[in-house]
């Protein structure tokens, strides 16, 4: 054979697979090593395994829901109360909440603490992150700080963005309604074989709650005071944000998450009728980056580390009136810097270790300036703390599963606190899980309780420069809970029951007797939660919450002992935090999709009437009815441009209704949303 | 011979047109002629009115030689349609008048000048022959006879004197325009009308025939294997409507048939193909396949961290039965002794028969701890142990001899080891198996022995005995 | 009845045949490559094989040229692919996805008897796999490139007579992955991913991945890889199994000096991720209930 033919048939071979290559299936095909894609971070553990009670929030929902704000969508938690101090600063908390901060709930965005110093509280209005942007929200009802750390004492929210891939094109989306509802969003998103990213620029604006027309609660309250108690004119809020995920992958193994944003928020404070707290704007800027790096390890083990910081600035100016009227000017800075590592080993298909450590600085920076007093005041505060986790998670048996987690970890102030938590959840069936758990949490003190301002005009907090309180304790919470998991599959219905029983020990409050914060508090909560959700067909679903609670506290003792001034109105020995907990209240969200790509959706929620801690009984909240409805239509204008037009109407049945502050009133309001997508 | 085809289309089409095209063409033809005929008829009989009528007028001017009366009579004549030419003939036949196209002139002296053809042409027509038609045109002569009646003495009947005669010629021009006017008329009438009876054929087999088109498409594609068709046929014609709900019905047993078939056949080669991986005589998994079940529980055994055992058996005295009865017996035994093996053990477990009288069980998943695992082990392992204990009960037919039964009594030796993870290797766990096994042979057979790193240790028969 | 009698007597003459005994087997192993996957393979089989069997190697196909032996076996498409036009010895093509056998090299091949072991998995098994690793899902969702060598209908067929339904759809092109495949997981409740290189790949699987979990649809993979990466399960035949096969195929040929008929793999191994269950709220059993369940189902020996 001569070369030449070989050479001819060896190209007649290579051409010839060349061609098989691109088109028939070879053993490569097979035997190919594919990327590690839903490793253990990114799989969300199924409720029946959850080692607490968890309320998904997830997208559909959020869009059924029709809510602009990301508080509102804790309306759908049960148990959950959800309420404004101004119509631009609402607070998220479970069990009630004994101030407007809301000190007791953790608050996570892809693992990212907002629970912010000083207050040690989340201003919802300052996150650099817009509701369309939110994958899912998982809200953990009771405490969590096993896995969650400190100040999860009363539950965890953990949001979800969406995922950097989510969006490939563009999208722009303008809503207007009444109210002075101005929001107009713009993304951009890219998916790409190595790199996904994803980019949301939005303004978004509203005048806050309506006016109050008559006395609230049938008050007799003189003409004057009319004018400045009824007036709710100033409690508008502007935003203007940006938000950026990228999420580059080279390989198989290696993902990083890169995440930053800014927000610059204007919002209206204080009061018409207040000296020391006139209404005038308070301006934030917020801003974060976050930077995360998750290798796949083998044998599905992972390891993650995690940076992030978070800078939060707070200023504003306003003119005291006094005699002399005097400008002040106060600022507060608070930065976080964030790192954790965490590994995930699985041992055996039945066991899987979780552990990890992590360290985190905090740093508060205020400035207070008063002409008039010639007065100026700053401190700087610096906290670093350090934790230890690990959890495990043993299937013993198919049928039992135990959750057994601890965290140690060391707050600023030389508190050591270590927060176990041992969960056994009994499947009956596969689809029938009984939750037995018992855990404990701590609250540290925020900031502002250690070391109250000297004085506080206006909304920040100064803080003092030299503790105010010495040897304030963690708070803390323990929690047994009993619960149940039903799947219904044949009715197409889930059930999700929990009785709980919350015991709050060492409880902060501010002493009337010392005019500091001193431990002491103690409360008990008990209740049921129950939610139902059930599918009709695959085109309407409903979920369902209810939830009864039960609170007690030693409030009658402390102010028998004459630590706590008694509330005006209230008759004597009664335990105000009972009042302070509605008692019932439930939410329903029912939604269907139409014929013709229409949408519709509506929302019920309910809560009784009760008492704010620490609001007189002018502000006594009554009954809460309200009716949500959302209808949209999908539409699809050719050449790769979608759209959805859609009217939301809150308050359909205009059920007037107060929040917190009496003259927080609720009436009907609508907006009307078109998106556009290319 | 291959016949040529022609589809359904075509047959219809024909089938409908043919007739009707003969039919229209032969009216058509059958119409247009008796017009035609109706037409040279109408023509004459007006001619025949015409020079009937101009005679008796003429009588008198022939009578009386007038010819300006005749002239002035031939040419009213002459507007008449269709007439071409008057000729008024005296009595002599010579041409007294003459109007017209006709070319002849009257010369006083009464001959006639002209072309010798049209002379001639005149000529044609007489008393004897009025009518002369040579196809263009028609020629009437009609005598003018006189009323005077001439007496003859001799004669009983009146004789009538012709005064003269007149020939009159009609031109078949207008009626040649006329027929051709009707000609095409009619032939744009039919026309038009089979254009219609082709597009209500064309709707008819669409009707009728596409269905069946697609009915056809459907059966060939059925026919080249693709099962999967199936035809939706919107007619109203119940026959067809019949057929296609036959034809998908069909075509889903025939599938259903196939798949099964197919099935059988799959079931079949798999069947066959196992033979490489399972034993002949029991139907057991063999030693390849019990490795790669090894191998398996192995890796589940390091994922789940649960202890698996491999038991290696091997029947006591089960030569001397062999020896004794032949083969086909001892190969009875050992069917019955995989039976008792299978029926102590989980569906998930399997049972090998490694060749000869030497059987392997693996357990998967028996626990995490260990001594609870072991535990399990030997329950199993005692389990059948006893139940291959009892006595066997072969029934045989020796050649040429009546049915009859062997009793036989046989024990088994059995070594256990435990695996996990992959802490040793395949051939490792199933050596140390053989060893234990050994070892319970050492020590007097019908028994157990564990393999433990070093040592083995045996179990001897609890209740055997009792 | 009449199988079985078919069986008794096929396995009777593997027996006599068997005890002629075989002489002296000259073995060459083609391999596609040299790399892990046709080592792992070759190693296993030569584990498998008695000592009168001799093995020679051929490390890549590009080395071989009309080398002499009594069998040739080639390891993966590319070796079969040279070898195939190059001999006219019996040829065992082992690793080889039947449809490229079938659509290709059965007819290319100049050898008289070549059979292949297939690499993949029959509808068969792989529809009675689906039916019992997630019998309360029923529509089977399956993207496939457009131009695809996998008979579709087959599998159609196989579905319906299960009980289950196909929801198939072809890539219009690669720029529309992603609307084809939500058109796809719209209709289905699990997705069927299958060998076509151009919607699975090491840089799509990311993003269906992602689709079909966010939309609560567990991927059905083929590999073990896939399982590892976020599938629900899959059913697929180790390199070590395959040489198991082809071990005792080559044993066969030694004893009756015939290729067996070209076969769908024998050994198969299913993986489960309980993990992405759970995360679905599937139960799923374990891979030996499934393996037992689907060799009921397919009525093997047992």
């Amino acid at each position: 054979m001569n070369n030449q033919k070989v050479a001819l048939t060896l190209l007649l071979c290579m051409t010839g697979r060349a061609i098989y290559a691109a088109d028939y299936a070879s053993e490569t095909d097979y035997y190919q090593e594919l990327p590690v894609v839903l490793s253990a971070s990114r799989l969300s553990q199924p409720l029946s395994e959850a080692p607490n009670a968890m309320t998904v929030i997830d997208r559909k929902m959020i869009v059924a829901s029709g809510f602009r704000s990301i508080p509102d969508l804790f309306k759908l938690v049960p148990g959950m109360y959800v309420s404004s101090y101004k119509g631009s600063q609402a607070f998220v908390a479970y069990h009630g909440s004994i101030d407007q901060y809301a000190h007791s709930m953790q608050v996570m965005i892809d693992g990212r603490s907002v629970y912010m110093p000083p207050m040690s509280m989340v201003d919802w209005a300052d996150l650099p992150l817009s509701v369309d942007d939110i994958e899912r929200i998982e809200v953990i009802r009771g405490p969590a700080a096993a896995s969650h750390g400190a100040n999860s004492t009363q539950g965890v929210i953990s949001i979800t963005t969406r995922d950097a891939g989510a969006l490939d094109g563009k999208s722009v989306s303008v809503t207007r309604g009444g109210k002075g509802i101005n929001d107009v969003s713009a993304r951009v998103g890219h998916r790409g074989d190595t790199l996904d990213y994803r980019m949301t620029l939005a303004y978004s604006a509203d005048n806050g709650y309506d006016n109050l027309t008559a006395p609230p609660n049938n008050y007799p309250i003189t003409k004057s005071q009319a004018s400045s108690l009824l007036n709710n004119t100033f409690d508008s809020n502007q935003t203007r944000m940006l938000n950026y995920r990228a999420d580059y992958h080279p390989d198989g193994a290696d993902r990083y998450d890169v995440q930053f944003g800014f927000n610059h928020n204007v919002k209206d404070v204080g009061w018409t009728d207040s000296t020391g707290n006139p209404v005038h704007n308070l301006f934030a800027n917020s801003n974060f980056v976050q930077l995360g790096w998750i290798r796949a390890l083998d044998d599905s083990a992972e390891f993650a580390l995690r940076f992030y910081h978070i800078g939060q600035d707070q200023h504003e100016a306003f003119s005291k009136v006094s005699l002399v009227p005097n400008q002040v000017t106060q600022s507060v800075n608070a930065i976080r810097d964030e790192i954790e590592m965490q590994h995930t080993l699985p041992f055996s298909d039945a066991n899987r270790l979780v552990y990890g450590a992590a360290y985190r600085l905090d740093r508060v920076d205020s400035l207070g300036n008063d002409t008039l007093k010639a007065l100026s005041y700053s401190s700087i505060s610096n906290t670093s703390e350090y934790r230890l986790f690990a959890h495990d998670e043993w299937r013993i048996t198919p049928k039992l599963l135990l959750n057994t987690g601890a965290m140690v970890e060391t707050d600023g102030m030389g508190n050591q606190n270590t927060s176990p938590r041992v969960a056994l959840n009994f499947h009956m069936t596969p689809r029938h899980t009984l939750r037995i758990g018992t855990s404990v949490a701590y609250r540290t003190p925020s900031l502002t309780e250690q070391k109250i301002p000297v004085t506080q005009p206006g909304e920040l907090f100064v803080i003092n420069a030299v503790a105010t309180s010495p040897g304030l304790m963690p708070e803390r919470l323990m929690s047994r809970e009993i619960g149940y998991l039903g799947e219904l599959p044949d009715w197409a219905t889930s059930i999700d029951l929990r009785l709980f029983s919350d015991q709050l020990s060492n409880g902060i409050y501010g002493s009337s007797a010392t005019n500091r914060f001193v431990n002491g508090f103690s409360a008990q909560y008990r209740g049921l939660e129950a939610t139902l959700k059930h599918s009709f067909g695959e085109e309407r679903e409903l979920t369902a919450n209810f939830a009864h609670e039960l609170a007690s506290s030693n409030v009658p003792a402390l102010v028998a002992a004459g630590k706590m001034r008694p509330t005006l109105g209230m008759p004597s020995g009664a335990d105000l935090l009972s009042f302070n907990t509605p008692r019932n209240s439930a939410s329903l969200l029912y939604s269907q999709r139409l014929a013709h790509d229409v949408s519709f959706s509506t929302a019920f929620y309910y809560q009784a009437a009760m008492q704010p801690f620490d609001r007189g009984i002018i502000d006594h909240q009554p009954i809460q009815r309200r009716v949500d409805a959302r209808v949209a239509r999908a539409f699809n204008q050719g050449g790769g441009v979608k759209g959805e037009l859609a009217l939301v109407l809150q308050n359909l049945f205009d059920a007037k209704y107060t929040e917190y502050v009496a003259n927080n009133v609720f009436n009907r309001r609508g907006y009307i949303t078109l998106t556009l997508n290319w | 011979m291959k016949h040529r085809t022609y589809d359904i289309r075509t047959h219809i089409a024909w089938l409908m047109l043919l007739p009707f095209l003969v039919m229209v063409i032969s009216m058509e033809t059958f119409f247009v002629h008796e017009r035609y005929v109706d037409l040279d008829n109408d023509l004459l009989a007006r001619g025949q009115t015409i020079v009937r009528q101009l005679a008796v007028s003429s009588e008198y001017g022939v009578f009386s030689n007038n010819r300006a009366f005749l002239a002035d009579m031939a040419d009213n004549v002459l507007r008449q349609t269709d007439v071409k030419s008057v000729v008024v003939l005296n009595a002599a036949s010579k041409i007294m008048v003459s109007a017209g196209s006709m070319p002849y002139t009257v010369v006083e002296d009464g001959e006639t000048s002209g072309s010798v053809s049209a002379y001639a042409r005149l000529k044609s027509v007489s008393r004897d022959v009025p009518v002369f038609d040579n196809g263009n045109t028609l020629l009437l002569y009609q005598p003018i006879l006189s009323t005077q009646l001439v007496f003859d003495e001799t004669d009983a009947t009146p004789v009538v004197p012709q005064a003269g005669g007149v020939v009159i010629e009609m031109s078949r021009d207008e009626i040649r325009k006329l027929k051709s006017r009707l000609f095409w008329f009619t032939s744009l009438v039919t026309a038009a009308f089979l254009l219609v009876t082709l597009y209500l054929v064309h709707l008819a087999s669409r009707r009728i025939i596409e269905p069946i088109i697609r009915l056809s498409a459907a059966i060939q594609a059925i026919g080249a294997g693709h099962l999967e068709t199936r035809v939706i046929v919107p007619s109203r014609i119940n026959e067809l409507c019949t057929l296609t709900r036959g034809i998908n019905q069909m075509t889903e047993d025939l599938q259903h048939e196939r798949a099964i078939l197919q099935r059988r056949i799959d079931e079949a080669t798999q069947q066959l193909h196992g033979l490489a991986f399972y034993d002949t005589l029991t139907g057991l998994p063999n030693r390849r396949l019990l490795n790669d079940r090894l191998s398996q529980a192995l890796a589940d055994s390091q994922r789940g961290g649960h202890y698996g055992a491999l038991m290696f058996l091997d029947l006591d005295n089960f030569k001397p039965i062999n020896d004794q009865f032949g083969h086909a017996v001892g190969d009875l035994l050992l069917i019955e002794a995989s039976r008792r093996i299978g029926s102590c053990l989980r569906e998930t477990d399997t049972v090998a028969r490694f060749g000869g009288d030497e059987f392997v069980v693996m357990l998967g998943k028996l626990r995490v701890d260990h001594a609870e695992a072991v535990k399990l082990a030997y329950v199993v392992a005692e389990k059948i142990r006893q139940l291959l204990a009892e006595r066997y009960c072969l029934s045989y037919r020796p050649a040429g001899q009546p049915d009859s039964i062997v009793e036989h009594d046989c024990t088994s030796s059995i070594g256990v080891v435990l695996f996990l993870n992959h802490e040793s290797s395949q051939q490792e766990v199933l050596r140390r198996a053989d060893a234990a096994m050994y070892q319970a042979k050492k020590e007097g057979r019908n028994r157990i022995c564990l393999y433990e790193h070093g040592k083995t240790d045996a179990v001897a028969p609890a209740s055997d005995n009792a | 009845m009449n199988l079985r009698r078919i069986i008794v007597a096929c396995s009777l003459f593997l027996l006599v045949s068997a005890a002629w005994g075989a002489e002296n087997l000259r073995v060459l192993v083609v391999q596609s490559d040299n790399n892990t996957l046709y080592q792992t393979f070759t190693n296993a089989l030569t584990g498998s094989l008695p000592a009168n069997i001799h093995l020679t190697l051929v490390l890549r196909a590009e080395d071989f040229d009309a080398q002499q032996g009594d069998l040739i076996v080639t390891v993966g498409v590319k070796a079969a692919d040279r070898v195939a036009g190059k001999t006219t010895l019996p040829m065992l093509a082992a690793m080889m996805p039947s449809n490229t056998f079938t659509d290709l090299l059965a007819k290319r091949s100049r050898t008289r008897s070549t059979a292949a072991l297939y690499l993949d998995q029959s509808w068969v098994r792989q529809v009675a796999f689906l039916s019992a690793a997630i019998p309360e899902r029923h529509k089977i969702g399956v993207l496939h490139a457009a131009d695809t060598h996998l008979d579709i209908s087959a599998l159609r067929i196989e579905l319906t007579r299960r009980h289950g339904t196909l929801i198939s759809r072809s890539l219009h092109n690669a720029d529309t992955l992603f609307a084809d495949l939500e058109e796809v997981l719209i209709a289905s409740d699990v997705l069927l991913a299958v060998p076509d290189g151009a919607v699975y790949n090491g840089s799509n699987i990311r993003n269906i991945l992602l689709s079909s979990y966010r939309r609560g649809i567990p991927l059905v993979g083929f590999s073990q890889a896939y399982v590892k990466a976020g599938a629900l399960c899959a059913i697929f035949s180790t390199p070590e199994q395959l040489a198991a096969q082809a071990g005792a195929a080559i044993v066969s040929f030694a004893n009756t000096g015939k290729l067996p008929d070209t076969q769908y793999p024998l050994l198969y191994t299913i993986a489960v991720n309980q993990e992405v269950a759970r995360t679905l709220g599937l139960t799923i059993q374990s891979a030996e209930s499934l393996r037992l369940q689907i060799e009921k189902s397919q009525g093997v020996l047992r």
